[in-house]
């Protein structure tokens, strides 16, 4: 008997030890899942995506081991995807490899907006797999939410790159927020617990992993592409139903 | 305050200073290639954002910024660092200066033409379409591929086929001719996009806040935009959009997200209005400098407003 459920399309990469662990755990469920890695979508032999004068959008990606992604399926998509590979275009020189990756970015940012089933995260311009705000969004975002943070500062005389790449903090406890619902310890005080739904909420994002210290549930961070083996079995149970 | 940013000789930046001179309004400029003069400093706090900018010796309390005008170039290649080592202090100067100024645009409660962000769309041509044809638009029938026989049967299904970047990374506009279809193999590697060839009459649409300039294009190149190195001529015109087309692009603007916008109209003889792209850092100087319509008032006008 067919599954009343939609088959999941687990995009990631190659190193997205949790997003693997999520794809099992469903299958576990009897979902249908297939995992695609980013390098798997940069050795796929056949694309076609369309976009019609009505702004209909679909899409055709026929992989190198034989595997099909189509829009016409409707797949529910859990989307990790961080980058695109670039192992093909690796081997062009110079401006011409800029381009080939500036040109298949777009094309990727074009056909997962384009897919129609459920999907988390959907993707924007500013992250395939959601929007990769900087710290100093999350810090505003976090304000307006309501969760208590420390004032982030940036100058004329602050390394760019060091805002993205804090240094490792213990004690953090991360909180998932999954479409309106939160996965997170029991112990998690009602107004933190409401904060972390607004924030949620704010981001647009339908995925959010919300990093909080633990103790005085001070906001660290957050991220599109949460580490899912924090969420555990509640976080795949509100996976599998938003994925449905 | 108003806040203009980038290079005071470029010619959109240039106009727009001019306007707000005639309209007396108070603004102060960044120019970038003095940015070893220009300090920034702020902080969030409680979700506010508050700091102060130092434009070459003039500090200004952040908060005071009630609109800003980007046209900033990347700094990495500003003439006063050519030469200079990449991890020179110079260098790190510009480049921590210009992150730092670039991250509090896209947060502070100020009109923004235009923030970083809502630009973004412009970087996927097809992504782009898709939002623009939520707004009533038609767009171009693409297809993006790899495989040349897919290209035959969309060219048998459309007819006359152009190929152009799928990124937002400038290309000449190009007809797909027999040439190209005996290298269509080279698509193999990449995939390519390809639009079916819409007739009609281009139109250069300028959307400034509510206000809308239309232009006419009549030029005997494909890509009008290259005219003049090709060999052939553009005629540019004002020219009045119905009330109806008007207000869609106002609306796709609102949509995007960006309050000074160009887009790329082709009427066909039919009537219909297809919408190619929609530019969200317009060098409108071009039109304004053919047409007389006055684009760069309309912008003062606005960052005035704020």
């Amino acid at each position: 008997m067919a599954s009343q459920y939609s088959p999941i399309w687990v995009l990631c990469d190659a190193y997205d030890t949790a997003a693997q662990w999520a794809a099992a755990r469903l299958h576990e469920r009897g979902r249908s899942v297939s995992v695609v890695t980013a390098a798997q979508l940069d050795t796929a032999v056949r694309w076609r995506h369309r976009v019609t004068r009505a702004g209909k959008a679909s899409v055709t990606i026929e992989l190198a081991d034989g595997r099909c992604l189509s829009s016409e399926d409707r797949s529910a998509v859990l989307n990790r995807l961080s980058y695109i590979a670039t192992d093909r275009i690796a081997a062009v020189a110079g401006a011409d490899r800029d381009y080939a990756t500036q040109e298949m970015h777009a094309l990727f940012l074009s056909w997962l907006h384009g897919l129609p089933g459920p999907m988390l995260n959907r993707p924007t311009t500013q992250g395939l797999g959601g929007n990769w705000r900087h710290p100093s969004a999350w810090a505003v975002l976090a304000g307006r939410a309501g969760l208590r943070s420390k004032p982030y500062r940036q100058t004329s005389e602050t390394d760019p790159d060091a805002a993205w790449s804090p240094p490792h903090q213990a004690g953090l406890v991360t909180v998932i927020a999954v479409a309106g619902r939160l996965v997170a310890p029991p112990l998690l005080p009602s107004d933190t617990r409401a904060g972390c739904l607004r924030l949620g909420a704010l981001s647009g994002e339908a995925l959010l992993g919300i990093d909080l210290h633990d103790g005085n549930w001070e906001f660290q961070g957050a991220s599109p592409r949460p580490d899912l083996f924090q969420g555990g079995v509640p976080l795949i149970d509100a996976l599998a139903q938003v994925l449905s | 305050m108003i806040l203009l940013c980038g290079i005071q000789s470029e010619r959109p930046l240039a106009m727009v200073r001019a306007e707000l001179d005639k309209l007396g309004a108070h603004y102060r400029l960044f120019n970038q290639r003095l940015v070893a003069q220009c300090h920034i400093s702020w902080e969030v706090h409680h979700g506010a954002v508050e700091g102060t900018l130092d434009l070459e010796g003039e500090v200004y309390d952040l908060r005071s910024v009630g609109a800003a005008y980007l046209r900033l170039m990347d700094d990495r290649v500003l003439p006063e660092l050519e030469g200079l080592a990449v991890d020179s202090p110079a260098r790190r100067h510009a480049r921590a200066f210009h992150d730092a100024l670039y991250r509090w645009l896209e947060l502070a409660p100020a009109r923004v033409v235009n923030r970083t962000e809502p630009q973004g769309s412009n970087g996927s041509k097809p992504y782009q379409a898709q939002l623009i044809s939520e707004s009533g638009f038609l767009v171009p029938e693409t297809l993006i591929t790899n495989e040349p026989d897919a290209v035959c049967d969309f060219e048998a299904e459309q007819g006359a086929l152009i190929y152009k970047s799928i990124s937002g990374m400038r290309s000449v506009v190009q007809e797909l001719s027999q040439s190209d279809k005996e290298r269509l193999e080279q698509i193999r590697w990449c995939p390519v996009q390809f639009q079916a060839r819409v007739p009609g009459v281009d139109v250069r649409v300028h959307v400034v806040g509510d206000e809308v300039y239309a232009t006419e294009i009549v030029s005997d190149i494909l890509d009008y935009r290259y005219a003049s190195k090709r060999g052939g001529s553009a005629e540019l015109k004002a020219c009045e959009l119905s009330p109806e087309v008007a207000e869609r692009c106002v609306a796709l603007a609102e949509r995007l997200d960006l309050s000074f916008v160009g887009i790329d109209l082709k009427i066909t003889p039919d009537g219909e209005v297809y919408c190619f792209e929609v530019n969200p850092c317009p060098a409108f100087s071009y039109f304004e400098l053919n047409t007389d319509q006055p684009i760069a008032r309309a912008v003062a006008r606005y960052l005035a407003a704020a």
